[in-house]
């Protein structure tokens, strides 16, 4: 027993004393003393010679368990017991008091000394406390303070010192017996330690009968039978052995002073005990007999409890590892370097719903699908004592067929020459870890191969912790895209350096700012290769405060559509050239007038100087005519440049009336020519937000397409109406109706479409490029059959409201290649 | 003074070729289509016809044929002034001279003056 449950028991014993009043202890000990000392009196020798000095026993171990304090109950009740039990023994009262007294002195010394040595410690618990006890209270003790018992001194006053070294020899001899014997089975009796009889099976005590028998079969015939058995005497120390190995110390105690006290009361001392045949020293022969004899015993059930305590302690702490490991989720587990498990918690044979018996034994292998056992015997082969622990992470069978995951942290034992014995691991069931893993690993993957599939890459900025993620799909590698971590720097050098600064710069002004979107277009270079056109598209997230901590966007490979925008923008180009090619001689005489009327103002100036006389008033008529013919064929070269620049749309406040006026001069001579009468309705409309040539264009276009439809009509039927009306409050809408052959109704929808075509010679373009400038003006364009069933009307509606405008117009920015700055 | 009847629809081109003509010391008479035209040429019954070939309605073309037909008129010379002189021999033979427009003060006096000479003749 451990030395702190010693403790307690020393305690709550000596609390049961100290509960009772002193009028019950000094009684108790008084009846007590009484009877011991009576017995010691019956056990005297046949010279009076002292064998057994029980009350010395009873004494000591009274005062040890007893509180100080309470002491002097004991004192108290020790002198009128001596005289009452030795009141007819002889000596006088004073002989008497002064016995008292001295057992009284004799006790409590060694019991004080004994507490001082031991202190809280029990003396039976180990071989040291016993030593301990054995040499100071049961040697040391009596053979010092019996120099005092009255008798030594008497004799020794006397002058008789053999007398007195005899009296001195056999009264310390009987005090240590007493006290090897009574005091310990009296001490471990009021201090009961856990374990003791109380908690014996029938069986044990059925065992302890026979024992009893046996040893009172042997002390039969070693102390009481007329013949003298020498065996007998080894014969006893079976019993007593074996009951001090299976009963313990206490059992011991109370044997070896029973047999002590009974051979003591024998009268008889056998003759195999005897060293002389001195009868006084016959006595210290037998003392010394039973004193072996218990100490051999007390030694020996010392020695077996305390092995049996530590196995129990040990048993005790298994057990409590046991359920510290049984009691665990995770998975703890030995086994042999086959796999074969030795040891499983409770968690394991829960996990596979077998009890533990039939999962020992097995190869955890077995739990494992077939496909994955030469890797994990692989894994296991790679431990060395110098790397014995390592991870595993492994699918496993359940029981109901499906496969789960475990991750196992092993180690390998080796011996003292480096063999593998086994394997110890912990582990845990990671299934629905591992499933979310999968999850999200698919989940990325789906993520990427979307974003590869658009040609994008997606990325992820933690502006507050200059973290940048994104997926690997910009990179057009070949490789299971996934998404990974780059430096915000790195993805700077990822844009073409003519590009840099300006997306460096407009990044931070949208992230300084309180929009929620960015985007921007620039060629990018990644990791080397050739630049691409890539659209950049962000969200920005922003905390309360409206600073932006995050960006979440996509980059679209844009150079295809880049090149398509180019093409789109080169056809549209030609288309227009090809426009502005039908009208030549229509142009070529709209230019020539203003010149010629210059050229024939300057011929009469300088025919008019070389007059004597001339009219000033004449002059300067010459040269404001001359002024004004400049300006109008100057702002008619300004119309053209409009007309055939390749500019990107550009918006600005224009009357649409002035468009329907130029193109109509434009176009005038081509009219002519194709006997072809125009007709215009402008009615008073508000300035809108447009781009002046792209408008001249489509409706050059619209009054092409007019002339073309009335080709084949009758000179005097061709009439071409350009009428421009405002439509609700804001909207412009231009109308150009022909008298030609009006339009099939299937072929309707379709005639704003690219490449689409009725003429032998047409392109099939310069509808569809009237409409694309339409659209990025946010506007409209469409196509009616007249309603008297002669010719059709060729209609377009733009919103004047300039916001309006730009919104749609940069909504059809992408379809039509038409750009705002 | 020789009268000039000068067609054009253009009123700019009118303003300074008339201008031009009467610093050459010519009466003229402006028209800017063909039935003004008519009307001028009978009223004023010009020395010499200056008209632009390219007009809306009727050309200067259909007005030459016009003239030429004319019992009255029909001998009067008629100068073309273009920037697309016509290639075809019958329209050709309509004008007594094609000139190509603008022109110098020079050519314009010496067709003039070379038409009027044919017209007294």
């Amino acid at each position: 027993m451990t030395r702190i449950a010693t403790w307690t028991a020393s305690h709550a014993g000596s609390a049961a004393l100290r509960g009772d009043s002193a009028a019950i202890l000094a009684p108790l000990c008084g009846l007590l003393y009484y009877l011991a000392a009576s017995l010691e009196l019956a056990l005297r020798g046949p010279d009076g010679v002292p064998v057994l000095s029980p009350q010395h026993g009873v004494l000591v171990a009274l005062l040890m368990v007893t509180p100080y304090e309470r002491w002097w109950a004991l004192a108290a009740a020790v002198v009128p017991a001596h005289l009452l039990a030795g009141w007819n023994s002889g000596p006088p009262v004073w002989l008497l008091t002064w016995q008292a007294l001295f057992n009284l002195g004799l006790a409590s010394s060694i019991s004080t000394a004994l507490r001082l040595l031991l202190g809280q410690r029990h003396p039976f618990d180990g071989l040291r406390d016993f030593s301990q006890y054995a040499l100071t209270g049961a040697i040391a003790g009596p053979a010092l303070l019996s120099v005092f018992a009255p008798d030594v001194t008497l004799a020794w006053l006397s002058g008789n010192r053999d007398l007195a070294l005899a009296c001195w020899q056999t009264g310390a001899v009987a005090s240590a017996l007493a006290i090897l014997t009574w005091t310990s089975w009296i001490y471990l009796a009021l201090l009961p330690r856990p374990g003791g009889l109380q908690r014996r099976t029938p069986q044990q005590y059925l065992e302890a009968l026979m024992i009893a028998a046996a040893l009172v079969a042997c002390f039969q015939l070693a102390f009481v039978s007329d013949t003298e058995h020498h065996a007998a005497l080894y014969l006893f120390f079976i019993p007593l052995l074996w009951q001090s190995v299976r009963f313990g110390v206490d059992a011991a105690a109370m044997a070896v002073t029973l047999i002590a006290t009974l051979a003591s009361a024998a009268e008889r001392i056998p003759h195999s005990v005897r060293i002389r045949d001195a009868p006084q020293v016959a006595v210290i022969d037998l003392q010394i007999f039973l004193i072996v004899m218990t100490l051999i015993a007390v030694v020996i059930a010392i020695v077996v409890d305390e092995r049996r305590r530590v196995a129990q302690a040990a048993s005790e702490s298994d057990a409590r590892y046991r359920a510290i490991v049984d009691s665990q989720t995770d998975f703890v587990c030995r086994s042999l370097p086959d796999t074969t498990l030795t040891f499983a918690n409770a968690a394991i044979c829960r996990y596979f719903g077998m009890p533990r018996e039939k999962v020992l034994g097995v190869q955890w292998l077995q739990f494992v699908p077939s496909d994955t056992r030469d890797e994990l015997r692989q894994a296991l082969g790679r431990a060395t004592p110098a790397n014995p622990t390592f991870m595993l992470k492994h699918p496993v069978t359940l029981p109901d067929g499906r496969t789960g995951w475990h991750e196992w942290t092993n180690t390998a034992i080796f011996d003292s020459e480096q063999r593998l014995i086994e394997f110890q691991g912990t582990g845990r069931d990671i299934t629905a870890l591992a499933r979310a893993e999968l999850a999200l690993r698919q989940n990325d993957e789906r993520l990427s191969f979307i974003a590869r599939a658009a040609c994008d890459m997606i990325y992820e900025w933690d502006i507050a912790r200059g973290e940048m993620w994104s997926s690997s799909g910009g990179e057009r590698s070949e490789c299971a895209p996934s998404v990974r971590q780059v430096s915000v720097e790195s993805w700077g050098n990822y844009i073409h350096p003519v590009d840099r600064d300006r997306v460096a710069r407009d990044v931070s002004q949208a992230l300084r700012g309180s929009a929620t979107t960015w985007e921007s277009e620039y060629l990018y270079i990644g990791r080397g290769g050739p630049p691409r056109w890539v659209r950049h598209r962000a969200y920005i997230v922003r905390d309360r405060n409206g600073i932006a901590v995050r960006m979440i966007g996509a980059i679209t490979d844009r150079s295809d559509r880049k090149n398509l925008e180019e093409a789109h923008r080169t056809l549209e180009r030609f288309a227009r050239l090809a426009m502005v090619g039908q009208i030549t001689a229509s142009i070529a005489h709209e230019i020539n007038q203003p010149l010629g009327a210059i050229r024939y103002n300057a011929e009469a100036g300088l025919l008019f100087l070389n007059r004597d006389s001339y009219d000033k008033d004449e002059f300067q008529e010459i040269f404001d005519d001359i002024r004004r013919d400049n300006r109008r064929a100057s702002d008619l070269v300004t119309r053209l440049r409009e007309l055939l620049h390749d500019h990107e749309l550009r918006l600005d406040p224009i009357d649409i009336n002035d468009v329907i006026r130029d193109v109509v001069k434009l176009i005038r001579v081509e009219s002519r020519q194709r006997h072809v009468q125009l007709e215009t309705q402008c009615s008073d409309l508000p300035t809108m937000l447009g781009d002046y040539g792209r408008l001249q264009q489509v409706l050059l276009n619209l009054i092409l397409n007019g002339m073309d439809a009335m080709a084949t009509q009758p000179e005097a039927c061709r009439r071409i109406a350009i009428r421009s009306i405002r439509v609700g409050a804001t909207r412009i809408q231009v109308e150009v109706a022909d008298r030609g052959c009006g339009i099939d109704p299937v072929t309707l929808p379709k005639i704003f479409d690219s490449f689409f075509t009725n003429k032998a010679q047409g392109m099939g373009l310069g509808l569809a490029i009237a409409r694309s400038i339409v659209e990025a003006h946010g506007g409209r364009i469409w196509a009616e059959n007249n309603p008297d069933g002669v010719g059709a009307t060729l209609i377009f509606q733009i919103d004047s409201l300039g916001s309006k405008v730009i919104l749609s117009a940069r909504d059809n920015t992408d379809r039509h290649g038409a750009r705002l700055n | 003074m020789s009268v000039v009847l000068l067609i054009d629809d253009d009123r700019r081109i009118r303003n300074s070729l008339g201008r031009l003509l009467r610093v050459l010391s010519y009466d003229v008479v402006e028209a800017s289509d063909w039935e003004t035209a008519l009307e001028l040429t009978a009223g004023h019954r010009p020395d010499v016809v200056l008209t632009d070939l390219h007009m809306p309605e009727h050309s200067g073309v259909d007005i030459a044929r016009l003239l030429r037909g004319h019992p009255e008129f029909g001998d009067t010379p008629i100068i073309a002034l273009t920037a697309t002189p016509p290639r075809d021999d019958e329209t050709i033979s309509l004008f007594h001279t094609i000139l190509e427009k603008p022109c110098a003060a020079e050519d314009l006096e010496r067709a003039l003056s070379a038409a009027l000479q044919r017209g007294k003749h």
